[in-house]
């Protein structure tokens, strides 16, 4: 009866915040009742807010290296996949050699290949950026694959018919349909590629947010691990908001709207 | 007949499947003239789209020669002078209206040269002049077939060819479009084939149709139609009308009936 006139989109939203809200109240109400304390296990929301308030130095530093990372693995990732799956799409031979060492390559354990990657590359950048780069690579190339074979028959039958050569085939036709499909993938990866970058600074590493939750570790500071964690968590979100911000911006105005899912 | 501009000569076309060869054309012979609106009707899957598929140098025969104005359909197929209109539109999604139009004269570039159509007159013609930035997904069935048939004029060819273009549509919006249709093609001066499984689509479009027999497809009969033109709808009301949807009826049904008479004896 309070809900007069307000649009379903505005409604959606306010029932998220809503949500987000209560869990935290919920959060902040328990973590008093049965953590208490100066330095709980569980820290309420707000202390955590002030901790990172109060450290924001020092978490900004933490954070650039694992930023650098996660952001130039996942561009590196993503170019090579999309690249790849044009070539494969274009040369089946390619796809057909190389299909079943890209499976095992995606199926080996990170905590195995973090280690060699730091034999081989040192405790840089550089091995960190792998992790990132391979993280984005398996979701992009599933995606641009099946979105550059998505383009229907009867379009490529156009296409011959106009006499149009594979480039302008691939640019005009073959690209632009897989555009939603490779979104798909880049929305998966780019979180990913935040975790990765985290992940390998465990090992072998001085600086970023994973050799800092490690040191936390190490040290019982339960509020820097927490800190560390939720800024790991926001920069993930982030990265899959950029990319769906990209995506609207690309084809957001001329997609079709989707239809109401209830 | 045999100064036609295009010629099919003992044409077949077999499909090969690991579950064996399906002859999906057999043995066709055909001519049309140049300026000739042509129907080919058959059942479902009687492989008439086939026949089309092979003008438009989409599908090549396995036996026998086509050639339209005395070459293969790849030669004129290369100089861009063949527009299709597929059962589905096609359109590209992320396009607008006049940008669909227009994809055939970005593919051709340059050699578009002289002959390519202006779009503002394309949009008129098929009645869309309202919408030229509207996209595919805002527009009806009906509205995207126009679209397909603008774009399939745009480089202004010598041939069109139709495959089912107003097939899933409802029956009162096709025949708005097929009268359409008609304006347009008198206007373009075109030789155009019609595929369709419509007996009253077929008539009331065609000078000739060509009746196919159930797979594989041959040609059973050739239906003149003498109605005059321009065609309208009142036409379609008419005895004469009635006759030829029945003469050619009886040609489509004749192998059907003789089967079932088979059965019942």
């Amino acid at each position: 009866m309070a809900a007069i006139a307000i649009n379903p989109k505005t409604s959606g939203r306010l029932r998220s915040l809503t949500a987000v809200l209560l869990v935290l109240a919920v959060w902040e109400l328990a973590a008093r009742l049965f953590a208490p304390g100066p330095t709980p296990i569980i820290p309420p929301p707000t202390i955590l807010v002030t901790y990172v308030a109060d450290h924001l130095g020092l978490l900004a530093v933490v954070v650039r290296p694992t930023l650098i990372e996660a952001v130039s693995g996942f561009c590196i990732g993503a170019a090579f996949s999309i690249v790849m799956a044009a070539i494969f799409v274009r040369y089946r031979g390619v796809e057909a050699a190389l299909s079943n060492t890209l499976v095992l390559i995606h199926s080996l354990p990170m905590l195995a290949i973090i280690p060699l990657l730091v034999i081989w590359f040192g405790i840089g950048y550089t091995p960190k950026i792998v992790v990132a780069a391979l993280a984005t690579f398996f979701p992009v190339l599933n995606g641009a694959l099946r979105g550059l074979r998505s383009a229907d028959r009867s379009t490529l039958e156009l296409m011959h018919l106009l006499n149009a050569t594979g480039m302008q085939t691939l640019l005009k036709v073959r690209i632009p349909s897989s555009l939603p499909y490779i979104f798909a993938g880049l929305k998966i990866a780019a979180p990913q590629a935040v975790l990765g970058a985290t992940v390998a600074e465990w090992i072998g590493s001085r600086e970023g947010l994973g050799s800092q939750i490690l040191m936390a570790l190490l040290n019982y500071d339960v509020p820097l691990l927490w800190a560390c964690m939720v800024l790991c968590a926001v920069m993930a979100a982030l990265g899959f908001c950029i990319i769906v911000a990209i995506e609207y911006l690309v084809i957001g105005r001329r997609a079709e709207p989707l239809k109401a899912e209830d | 007949m045999d100064s036609g501009e295009i010629r099919l000569i003992g044409v077949s076309k077999t499909f090969s499947s690991p579950s064996g060869d399906v002859r999906a054309v057999d043995h066709v012979n055909c001519s049309i003239n140049k300026g000739e609106f042509v129907a080919l009707i058959g059942p479902s899957g009687c492989g008439k789209s086939t026949v089309l598929r092979m003008l438009g140098d989409l599908e090549h025969p396995t036996a026998g020669a086509v050639t339209i104005a005395g070459s293969p359909p790849a030669d004129l197929r290369r100089q861009r002078r063949i527009g299709m209109v597929f059962q589905d539109a096609n359109l590209l999604p992320w396009r607008t209206v006049r940008e669909n139009i227009a994809l055939p004269l970005e593919i051709a570039g340059n050699s578009a040269g002289t002959s390519a159509r202006d779009i503002d007159d394309l949009l008129a013609l098929v009645g869309l002049s309202d919408f030229p930035n509207a996209l595919p997904w805002q527009l009806s069935g009906g509205m995207r077939q126009r679209v397909a048939i603008a774009r399939a004029l745009v480089l202004n060819p010598d041939v069109l060819l139709l495959d089912e273009p107003f097939g899933a549509l409802d029956e009162i919006t096709r025949n708005r479009l097929n009268i359409d249709l008609l304006k347009i093609w008198t206007e373009v001066g075109i030789t155009a084939v019609l595929v369709t499984h419509s007996l009253a689509e077929a008539v009331m479009m065609s000078d000739r149709i060509f009746v196919m027999s159930p797979r594989p497809a041959r040609i059973t009969a050739v239906v003149p139609v003498d109605l005059p033109r321009p065609r309208t709808a009142g036409m379609q009301r008419s005895p004469e009308f009635f006759d030829i949807v029945a003469r050619t009826g009886e040609a489509l049904y004749s192998p059907f009936e003789s089967d079932a008479d088979g059965e019942a004896a």
